[in-house]
């Protein structure tokens, strides 16, 4: 559990102690690739919890879901609408739904791990 | 399986954290930075000071007429004001003022008859350049045919015509009067100036009388300045 995280850490150091900069017309593009990023991530975290993750999905998802933000915000720009907002929402919505769930399937461990712990 | 699975998580974890750190570096503008160096500062120290001084003493001319006011009779009183009125109305363009100055006049520079075209008209954008010119090496006074260029002229052009002051410009050639408390410099400083370049490319010639007038009498500004914000002060004010 604990991996993840100091995976996340070690990536935000990183990317601090670089001092990459991205050009400013691309922040938007980067911005909906982290939304996807993040969508995909708890999406991970979900499948894992309820024992449904499959790790080519997880992955081919994760470069997938980035690369289909980016283009569609791309083709936005090209287009003259707001498509980025579609993959905003989209993404949005699917985030809360996963931490939702996640959140419930957690609440559900420990209360059974309470309960456990009652019974003996 | 379950450790590759935790290195799969991992590394897409260090991707997230790799890319929010970025955005996050890239959103975060740089805070703006004092570049000026040693000199530049000791300059913007020297303009403030003398700025400083400016101000220092309109507050000084302005509280010892305050005092006149205060201390003087009545009938002193009204003198003072009157005098001040005066003084203002003379800054404001409103009176005739006379004093050492230079004179230049725009002309055809080549005939008609020569270029086989009409003449072009002297376009505002041209004037308001000359005058901009003119103003920015401290005239004092300026009147472009008999109409005093005062705060709020305006200098427009309607239907292919010029008008000054709402008055139309009249045919060539058109005499610029320009007073000045440095005659000298103003005639050097307009000797040399882009600005009879500019009126020669629209065939219009901007000469410069050599020499310097002792006296120039420029005309009054004639019609009424339309005072918006201002309002006359209390009575406890």
């Amino acid at each position: 559990m604990w991996l993840p995280l100091v995976g996340l850490l070690i990536g935000i150091l990183l990317g601090l102690l670089t001092e990459l900069r991205v050009p400013e017309e691309y922040t938007n593009y980067l911005s909906i690739a982290v939304l996807a990023a993040l969508d995909t991530l708890f999406g991970g975290l979900r499948a894992h919890l309820q024992d449904t993750f499959e790790q080519a999905v997880f992955v081919s998802g994760f470069f997938f879901n980035i690369l289909l933000a980016a283009g569609l915000a791309f083709l936005g720009v090209h287009l003259g609408v707001d498509l980025y907002l579609a993959a905003i929402f989209a993404f949005g919505v699917r985030l809360f739904n996963n931490i939702a769930v996640i959140r419930r399937l957690m609440l559900q461990k420990w209360m059974t791990k309470k309960k456990s712990k009652e019974n003996l | 399986m379950i450790t590759r699975r935790k290195l799969v998580f991992t590394m897409v974890a260090f991707l997230v954290g790799f890319m929010i750190a970025i955005q996050f570096q890239t959103t975060r503008k740089p805070a703006a930075r004092d570049t000026r160096d040693i000199w530049e500062l000791r300059e913007d120290i020297e303009k403030e000071k003398i700025t400083q001084q400016e101000l220092l003493y309109e507050i000084q001319s302005y509280e010892s007429l305050l005092n006149e006011y205060v201390s003087k009779q009545d009938k002193e009183r009204m003198k003072t004001m009157q005098l001040e009125l005066k003084s203002l109305k003379k800054e404001a363009g409103l009176t005739k003022v006379s004093g050492q100055g230079i004179v230049m006049t725009i002309e055809p520079l080549f005939s008609e008859a020569l270029l086989g075209e009409p003449i072009g008209y002297v376009t505002d954008d041209l004037l308001m350049r000359l005058l901009n010119e003119i103003n920015l090496y401290d005239a004092e006074a300026i009147s472009i045919a008999d109409q005093r260029i005062v705060t709020n002229t305006a200098v427009r052009e309607v239907n292919g015509k010029t008008y000054i002051n709402n008055r139309p410009l009249p045919p060539l050639p058109v005499e610029i009067n320009i007073i000045s408390d440095d005659p000298e410099k103003m005639h050097a400083k307009m000797a040399a100036s882009q600005a009879m370049d500019d009126f020669a490319k629209e065939n219009l010639g901007l000469t410069l009388d050599p020499e310097i007038k002792d006296k120039l009498t420029l005309p009054a500004y004639e019609q009424h300045i339309p005072v918006k914000f201002m309002k006359k002060a209390g009575e406890d004010s």
